[in-house]
């Protein structure tokens, strides 16, 4: 009943943005039964708002949780790929992504309630050559490794999160980081290509307090 | 059926070029996933057997190779693998055999100079701003190759990197600027 007093609401405000989102219902909805009936393997939850494009390909599993939505960013919408058929990725409740291309060999978990702008988030070192090898000094295989992030997660645009990234709840990616195999951990600000050192935010909120 | 198609478009691409474009080479082989993009007078050779695709999971993305002049050339070796790799040439790219490029960009020239008129720069030649990539080099996605760099044999660029300076052969860089690093 609260989300409907709040449509009610919306639409007194602003009919144009309440029949966006009506249209983004309408065409969620439709993707929704579409990989229901055609690709079982992919699982989104009923709530599902579609302001963009969004593409499932690849063989593996894909679970998304439910009131996703999924934004314009960068002219482009969500595309998720999975390389291989044990390839797991989840999404949280809650989460507005727009524009965010994730590349899944392994395995990515992604929490609730995270923002994210137009990233990339892949789990490998080359998304289209599975067993590379560049000389005897480098491994025989492409190292994979999972990528997991916490809840209310802030992900800038243009950032790459690499394999073997984990990320706590509450921290912020600012724009056109690039995390490669780094533990960022509850609360913190990561910057950077390559991030190296991630600082808390609560010293950061500090430091402007005393400026003033 | 995707491969047969693939060696059907790469057909029809060598008869058009080999009758319209005489300053294309393209060796035996070619196979075309995704729409290739040549543009420019300048002169393109590349070898046997490759392969040129869009990204997978993103339908708007495709190898692009720009000569900007007549005397520039590209020169890719064979077996290349190009996933939605961009080219720009002003003077020379020369790309080695084995080698497998996606979704990044690739130029030597700065296009414009820093002063006010962004005129012609200044101080480029091809002794200083030809970019020659070595054999079996892998480029991860969104990164970027600047001018005057040469990279050597079977390294690996790590998805997202900027590389400014030259790299030397068989290891592991990624960051902006592109710095050599163990792979963790």
């Amino acid at each position: 009943m609260s989300s409907v007093s709040k449509f009610i609401r919306l639409f007194l405000a602003s009919p144009a943005g309440a029949a966006g989102l009506l249209k983004a219902l309408l065409r969620g909805t439709f993707t929704v039964f579409y990989y229901r009936l055609l690709k079982p393997r992919v699982r989104i939850a009923f709530p599902f708002f579609m302001y963009e494009t969004f593409r499932v390909s690849g063989p593996g599993k894909v679970s998304i949780g439910k009131s996703c939505a999924i934004y314009p960013n960068m002219f482009d919408g969500v595309s998720i790929v999975t390389l291989d058929p044990n390839a797991e990725v989840h999404v949280g409740v809650g989460c507005s992504l727009g524009g965010v291309s994730i590349r899944c060999r392994e395995r990515i978990e992604i929490g609730d309630r995270i923002m994210a702008g137009h990233s990339l988030i892949q789990d490998c070192m080359l998304a289209e050559c599975p067993t590379a090898r560049v000389n005897e000094t480098m491994p025989r295989e492409m190292p994979t490794r999972e990528i997991r992030i916490g809840r209310n997660v802030w992900v800038g645009v243009q950032s790459c999160i690499l394999y073997g990234t984990t990320i706590d709840d509450d921290s912020v990616i600012s724009l056109g980081t690039v995390c490669y195999g780094a533990g960022i951990g509850e609360y913190q600000l990561a910057s950077g290509n390559p991030c190296f050192r991630p600082v808390p935010i609560s010293k950061l909120i500090k430091l402007q307090d005393m400026r003033r | 059926m995707k491969d047969l198609v693939a060696v059907i478009r790469g057909k029809i691409f060598l008869l058009r070029c080999r009758l319209f474009r005489k300053n294309i080479r393209i060796g035996k082989g070619l196979r075309l996933y995704k729409r290739l993009d040549v543009r420019g007078e300048g002169t393109l050779i590349i070898g046997d057997n490759c392969k040129i695709c869009g990204i997978t999971g993103d339908r708007k993305q495709f190898v692009t190779l720009y000569t900007l002049h007549r005397d520039a050339w590209i020169r890719i070796g064979n077996n290349a693998d190009l996933f939605a790799a961009r080219l720009s040439s002003r003077y020379s790219i020369t790309v080695g055999h084995d080698v497998h490029i996606e979704e990044s960009g690739i130029m030597d020239t700065d296009f414009h100079s820093i002063e006010r008129d962004r005129g012609e720069p200044a101080n480029e030649n091809l002794q200083s701003c030809g970019v020659t990539i070595g054999d079996m080099v892998k480029i991860g996605a969104r990164s970027l190759v600047t001018k005057g760099v040469k990279i050597g044999d079977g390294t690996l660029i790590g998805p997202g990197s900027v590389v400014t300076r030259s790299i030397p052969g068989s290891c592991f860089a990624l960051g902006n600027p592109a710095r050599v690093m163990n792979p963790k």
